[in-house]
């Protein structure tokens, strides 16, 4: 694959990630408003944050795009990698605090990344672990349709992760891995549109 | 067994409304058995859902019946929207 066009594949996957992330990020937000529970902010934070991570390497990749040396080309995209990582991974930490709801500390989840060495895609892993098994708990307790979309994602999402993670063995995982998070967020806008109409409203 | 689930102010709100919508227009027995709420509690509420403007007192001799106003519907419908969505994330209202 050639460069610019991985960036260009990336760019697009990134923005139509970041979309959805903001919708569902509003959307908890208001949710909060009306309902006052406080895992519905953490929500808003994680969805929030995980936006502007997919945002920031979508001006990374233009960045790199532009640039002509190709020593700067390497270093801003090892960095934008790292950083996005590290962003992920705390918007991660607020879904397992949200999905929770125990007295887990939010900030400790928030601080974690700062702690954490680079290999975020396993660490991504690791935490995506708990929060779909909590959303798997959560559609095994409710059979709800929304659930059950809200679990897909986060399994998608964390599917995706495990793909990047294999990337470097085998560059087809990390198309694999983008294809995998945008059929997460694809899921997760299923959710939101259904519960904005009230489809299957009791 | 089983825990006793705890009802935030919001959720009180939207079984009392929820109440009144199902029933039209309804008096207070009615909502504090529909609601399960005792008949202290319904009165601050009721009047909690008065100066909220979501629901309206009607007056028919010496009988005091209550429906939604406008603004009481639009508000159940967001909550119930909201509640789908909370849900799918596995929280609780």
């Amino acid at each position: 694959m050639h460069l610019p066009h991985v960036l260009l594949f990336e760019m697009m996957m990134e923005s139509v990630g970041a979309f959805i992330s903001f919708l569902t990020a509003y959307q908890s937000l208001r949710a909060f408003r009306v309902l006052g529970r406080r895992p519905l902010l953490y929500l808003h934070f994680g969805f929030t944050l995980l936006g502007v991570g997919m945002v920031s390497r979508v001006f990374a990749s233009l960045y790199v795009v532009s640039a002509a040396s190709p020593g700067v080309v390497g270093r801003m995209a090892s960095l934008s990698s790292l950083t996005c990582g590290l962003v992920r991974l705390a918007s991660y930490g607020l879904f397992a605090a949200a999905l929770s709801e125990t007295r887990m500390r939010v900030e400790a989840a928030v601080l974690l990344p700062l702690l954490v060495n680079p290999y975020t895609e396993f660490l991504c892993v690791a935490v995506m672990v708990y929060v779909v098994a909590r959303s798997a708990m959560n559609y095994a307790l409710t059979s709800s349709d929304e659930g059950l979309l809200v679990f897909a994602a986060f399994l998608l999402m964390l599917v995706g992760h495990v793909f990047f993670a294999l990337s470097p063995f085998r560059p087809f995982f990390y198309l694999l891995g983008h294809v995998s998070q945008l059929a997460g967020f694809l899921s997760m806008l299923a959710m939101l549109v259904r519960v904005g109409r009230g489809v299957g409203e009791g | 067994m089983g825990r006793v689930k705890y009802r935030s102010k919001v959720r009180i709100c939207a079984d009392i409304l929820g109440v009144i919508l199902r029933e039209g227009e309804v008096g207070p027995t009615k909502i504090m058995y529909g609601a399960n709420l005792s008949y202290d509690r319904l009165g601050k509420y009721l009047n909690y859902l008065l100066e909220l403007g979501l629901i309206e007192e009607v007056k028919r001799g010496d009988r005091t019946t209550y429906v939604l106003t406008e603004r009481g519907f639009r508000f159940l419908e967001e909550f119930r929207r909201f509640e789908r969505f909370s849900r799918a994330f596995g929280i609780e209202i």
